[in-house]
């Protein structure tokens, strides 16, 4: 087998294993992706797949009849996307060295690019479920019962997003409870505007971060 | 020298470092429940998620009665 190909198959094997990873086991992958051993090229997968969703969602609200509109939703999303990880990223690199941190760039992407998984997995069923059982819900005992599963859904993968984000912080960063607070107490505003202004430019009702 | 080439000490080694890097987690007078709790985290994440969101929904439904549909459905547009 060539080297390219090779590569390939060790970074998706690597990808693999650390997204299990997040799901069974976040704080013991997040210690080792941190550790600044592992090859990075590997978040190009969560790229590849943050990539499939904008495809999906934009089909979903679009449709497929109208190539041009198509593509500009894809690119509004991918804007979008890409604006709210970049800014993320400099957000945190600009707080860790404010506080003093040895963090790597490099290191940090890694990071927070993992914690799009809930994300994307997030959004990605949502849309199914659009298509599936589309809104408004009704006040039926069905209803009712989709509701709470769904919320209770939304939680839980809230809850590992927020554990994701905890570690990015405690291990990226190397800072404490105390400063993570700080740090996202100031965040806090700002991706609320982000939210706000990506409301307005019909990009994300939710954002996508 | 023999003891450097150790698997077992090389593993202990790193071990050190590793829990080494960054300083245990304090949080004054909270620090005992701290470490009662993350333990749930840290192993069984998606036991806790589950038992949490479970009950958060629910007393949010009990809670918000029907708003928590109309919440549902704009979370349906919110993708």
């Amino acid at each position: 087998m060539s080297a390219p190909v090779l590569t390939f198959l060790r970074l998706i094997t690597l990808f693999l294993k650390n997204t299990a990873g997040c799901i069974n086991s976040p704080y013991t992958t997040y210690r080792k992706l941190a550790d600044g051993k592992t090859d990075s090229r590997q978040i190009l997968f969560i790229f590849l797949l943050a990539l499939c969703y904008f495809a999906f969602a934009s089909a979903v609200r679009v449709g497929i009849r109208h190539p041009y509109l198509l593509t500009f939703k894809l690119n509004q999303l991918i804007l979008g996307g890409v604006s709210g990880f970049a800014g993320m990223i400099a957000y945190l690199f600009i707080m860790g060295r404010l506080l003093g941190s040895v963090s790597r760039f490099t290191t940090l992407c890694l990071l927070w690019a993992y914690t799009l998984l809930p994300t994307i997995m997030w959004f990605f069923t949502t849309s199914f479920v659009y298509l599936i059982l589309p809104p408004p819900r009704t006040l039926s005992i069905w209803g009712k019962l989709f509701s709470v599963v769904f919320i209770a859904y939304s939680l839980a993968i809230l809850l590992w997003k927020l554990i994701l984000y905890y570690l990015t912080l405690r291990f990226g960063l190397r800072i404490g409870l105390a400063k993570i607070g700080a740090v996202s107490m100031i965040l806090a505003p700002i991706i609320c505007i982000y939210s706000i202004l990506m409301y307005q430019l019909r990009i994300f009702r939710i954002p996508f971060l | 020298m023999n003891l450097i080439k150790d698997k077992t000490y090389r593993l202990l080694v790193d071990k050190m470092h590793e829990v080494a890097s960054i300083p245990p987690q304090q949080v004054g007078p909270f620090t005992f429940l701290y470490k009662r709790l993350v333990p749930y985290f840290k192993f069984y994440p998606w036991r806790s998620f589950a038992v949490i969101s479970s009950f958060t929904a629910f007393f949010l439904y009990l809670l918000l009665g029907s708003i928590l549909v109309r919440l549902v459905s704009v979370l349906q547009f919110g993708f």
